[in-house]
């Protein structure tokens, strides 16, 4: 009797143990709340990177190669046999580039709409984000590490290359000197790179500056860099997990994450903090309005969890606003149902016309106040 | 046996008089450094016994290192009056504006250390450096330099090393060897005035010399009646009106006070003329700083010494690693200003009016020619910094001005206003 009733309370114990841990997350492919659902596509390697068309139906993923999936359809078409770092389409869908590791360094390879291979550029170091600033003009970032004695010289580069019309232009962001300890404790999240996010109007950077003082733990600087001038503002000071700043739709606001369990919502031209939202923030991303927020696994609507998908999963956006494509550990799936977003993004000649004020904001000539009138002056017009 | 008695007591009187023949170091100096042995047995300290050891010390090795330097403490214990004359005078001043810190410079000789600093001591003995002589090789420095600021701490500076002759000093060619050339030449200017052609004719008797009226009574204090910086910027009147009154006593041994200060009111208004044109030069340069049109700008050229890439237009103005229009700047300043100004304090009228005034004026015709092509050059070139055209470059100007005080923050707000609501197509 003693017996079976102690293996009724180890079997309550196990049971409750493994409800735990199971309920915590809904399985990807079980019934997702809201009119969501999820579908498999295929296998993927793991953390490949993700990019969709800007017409919302192809994606270009790592799959034992590089391999473009038809999303309605889930076709699989292999573009390269080698295993791509980064992806990213251009802003009309017409190019495709992919940064791949090549001989110590790496290279930036461009591709035409069918998966046609068009150019390729060799970079030294390695390339860790990479983005298209216009259909013919390719943006990436990349970092160098050499080890001496007394530290590492962590090296952050720019590259700007237009494919077919000449070589790559690279500009220093950063050399820092690590000390051996921070190498030793922090190589895997150095070498995620600066996590550089492009605003949406094409003219400015968010990037990680990582600092390291000899008196005071490592940290970040969050700045913000004008790429028409090369002029930068420091917006915040990050703790050493932080996963970098990632722009609003609009450009108008940033999220970051604390690398606890903050998201701050900031605006990013005073630096002021707008809200306190939860999830990490990292593997963040937002969907194209911003209504919809993707983070370490749990997707957002504002600042309510719709919710919880496999832990550590990654996503991104269609830009149709309907989907999320995510990767959970080696399977890739599409879940839709999203809800419409009604637009609150900038007209075209509005985003254009702010482009130089940000500047100016950047560059200290104008202030936040002078900044916020001028936006909203430029919203009225 | 009075006449052996008497060479007696004058063998005695010469052995007493003259303790150097039995010193150690005549017999070898004889030979070493004969001019040296030779001034010295001829000068006063030679005649009352004053020894080698009394100023040099006995530590020969040291001497030999070149580490017993004679500077003023050594002379002060015995001619403490002079001393602190010197010390409170603008003579006493003189390490101040001619030398600065050369540890980190390249190709530097290590006993310059001990020009600022007490052995084994890092307090510098002076704390304000100049950027003129940090441009300098090591060399140049000593020579070009130090041979006439060194007169901060080495009385031998005027004195000479050995003989100590007051015929010497009294000598207004003493003071050529700094007070002359380009940049203040006051003795050129004195010896081709009035006062200086009645010295050279009747005597010094009936004219004055420098010593006359800027070390009045043997004072060591030659800054008695300036009444300006050794920049040439006026004191301000509670620092200004003693020094006056004192310039004004020294001028009434010979004239009429009010002769005196009619003549050094005169100067005054000179002066206040004269700096009128070189501020002038100067807001035109500040100007084309804020414009980026400086060709190169501060921060395309060898850093300033003491200022970085910073643009330097105030006493540690360089003449070198400059712009033309800067260096057209500096001859204005520190020579054709300085000529006018000192020109007339010593009544000559050529270095006031030819070698002074017209010169600085010219500078000003060739500054306002150089800014005018830059500006043009500026329109041209189209660069982003250029001609201050658009928007953002009148933001930058804008800035740049309120930084160096050029406007108020009121002016730096409401014109910032009027460019965004230019920016934005706002009709006034």
């Amino acid at each position: 009797m003693r017996i079976a009733r102690n293996l009724l309370l180890f079997i309550i114990a196990i049971a409750a143990t493994l409800l735990q841990c199971g309920c915590s997350r809904l399985p990807i492919t079980a019934p997702l709340p809201q009119n969501l659902e999820a579908r498999r596509l295929a296998g993927v390697d793991p953390d490949t990177p993700m990019a969709i068309s800007p017409d919302g139906k192809v994606a270009a993923v790592s799959s034992s190669g590089m391999k473009l999936i038809h999303l309605p359809s889930g076709q699989l078409l292999e573009v390269d046999s080698r295993l791509p770092r980064r992806v990213a389409w251009s802003p009309g869908g017409y190019g495709l580039a992919a940064s791949f590791s090549a001989d110590g360094g790496s290279s930036i390879v461009t591709y035409d709409q069918y998966g046609i291979r068009v150019a390729e550029e060799r970079v030294e170091g390695k390339i860790t984000d990479l983005a298209w600033l216009s259909e013919r003009e390719i943006l990436a970032a990349s970092i160098s590490i050499t080890n001496y004695k007394f530290g590492s010289n962590y090296a952050t580069r720019l590259h700007r290359w237009s494919p077919g019309m000449g070589g790559i232009t690279t500009v220093d962001l950063r050399q820092t000197t690590l000390q051996p300890a921070t190498i030793r404790h922090w190589l895997p999240l150095l070498q995620r790179g600066p996590r550089l996010d492009l605003s949406p109007d094409k003219g400015v950077i968010l990037y990680l500056q990582p600092m390291d003082p000899p008196l005071f733990n490592p940290n970040y600087k969050l700045i913000l860099r004008d790429l028409a001038s090369g002029r930068e503002m420091e917006v915040v000071n990050l703790p050493w997990n932080s996963d970098g700043g990632r722009f609003s739709a609009d450009g108008e606001l940033m999220f970051h994450g604390d690398g606890g369990g903050n998201t701050t919502l900031r605006d990013p031209w005073s630096g002021e903090t707008v809200a306190t939202l939860p999830g990490s923030g990292r593997n963040l991303e937002l969907s194209p309005v911003g209504g919809y927020r993707f983070s370490d696994g749990t997707l957002y609507r504002d600042d309510k969890v719709v919710t919880e998908l496999a832990e550590g999963s990654r996503a991104c956006f269609n830009p149709n606003g309907r989907e999320l494509l995510v990767s959970a550990g080696k399977e890739l799936y599409l879940v839709s149902g999203l809800q419409p977003e009604g637009s609150r993004l900038l007209t075209t000649a509005q985003r254009e016309k702010l482009l130089q004020p940000r500047s100016w904001r950047i560059e200290g000539l104008i202030s936040p106040k002078e900044y916020r009138e001028t936006l909203e002056r430029i919203k009225r017009q | 046996m009075k006449a052996t008695a008497t060479i007696l007591l004058a063998a005695a009187q010469i052995l007493v008089a003259l303790p150097s023949l039995a010193e150690e170091c005549i017999p070898c100096h004889r030979e070493k450094t004969p001019a040296a042995v030779r001034q010295w047995e001829q000068s006063a300290h030679g005649r009352k016994g004053i020894g080698c050891e009394k100023c040099h010390g006995s530590d020969h090795e040291k001497m030999k290192k070149g580490e017993a330097r004679v500077d003023m403490k050594a002379c002060a214990p015995c001619h403490h009056k002079a001393y602190e004359g010197h010390r409170k005078s603008r003579h006493g001043l003189g390490l101040h504006s001619g030398w600065g810190c050369t540890r980190n410079m390249d190709g530097r000789s290590a006993r310059e250390c001990s020009f600022c600093h007490d052995k084994e001591s890092a307090e510098p003995l002076s704390s304000v450096q100049c950027a003129r002589f940090l441009k300098q090789s090591s060399e140049m420095g000593e020579v070009g330099c130090n041979y006439c600021h060194s007169v901060e701490s080495s009385c031998a500076s005027c004195h000479t090393n050995h003989n100590t002759d007051l015929k010497i000093v009294r000598d207004p060619a003493v003071c050529a060897k700094c007070h002359m050339g380009p940049d203040h030449p006051q003795w050129e200017m004195w010896q081709t005035s009035q006062h200086g052609t009645l010295h050279a004719t009747a005597g010094a008797t009936l004219a004055p010399d420098c010593q006359r009226c800027h070390m009045p009574g043997g004072s060591h204090d030659v800054s008695v009646g300036i009444t300006m910086s050794s920049g040439g910027v006026p004191y301000p009147p509670d620092k200004g009106a003693p020094q006056r009154e004192e310039m004004i006593k020294i001028c009434s041994q010979c004239h009429a006070p009010s002769f005196a200060k009619r003549e050094l009111t005169r100067g005054d208004a000179i002066q206040k003329q004269s700096l009128t044109i070189v501020k002038e030069a100067e807001s035109i340069i500040l100007d084309l700083a804020d414009r980026s049109l400086l060709d190169p700008m501060p921060e395309n050229r060898p850093p300033h010494p003491l200022s970085g890439k910073q643009l330097v237009l105030d006493s540690q103005l360089l003449y070198e690693d400059t712009s033309h229009i800067e260096r057209l700047l500096f001859k204005m300043k520190k020579y054709d200003y300085a000529r006018t100004v000192k020109g007339a304090y010593h009544q000559n009228p050529a270095y006031t009016h030819w070698y002074g005034n017209a010169e600085l004026k010219m500078d000003l015709v060739d500054i306002r020619a150089e800014a005018s092509r830059l500006r043009k050059a500026g329109r041209s070139g189209g660069g982003a910094d250029k001609g201050a055209t658009g928007p953002e470059e009148r933001l930058r100007l804008l800035q740049r001005r309120l930084e160096r005080g050029g406007i108020g923050q009121a002016e730096y707000e409401a014109e910032k206003k009027r460019l965004l609501d230019e920016y934005l197509g706002v009709k006034k």
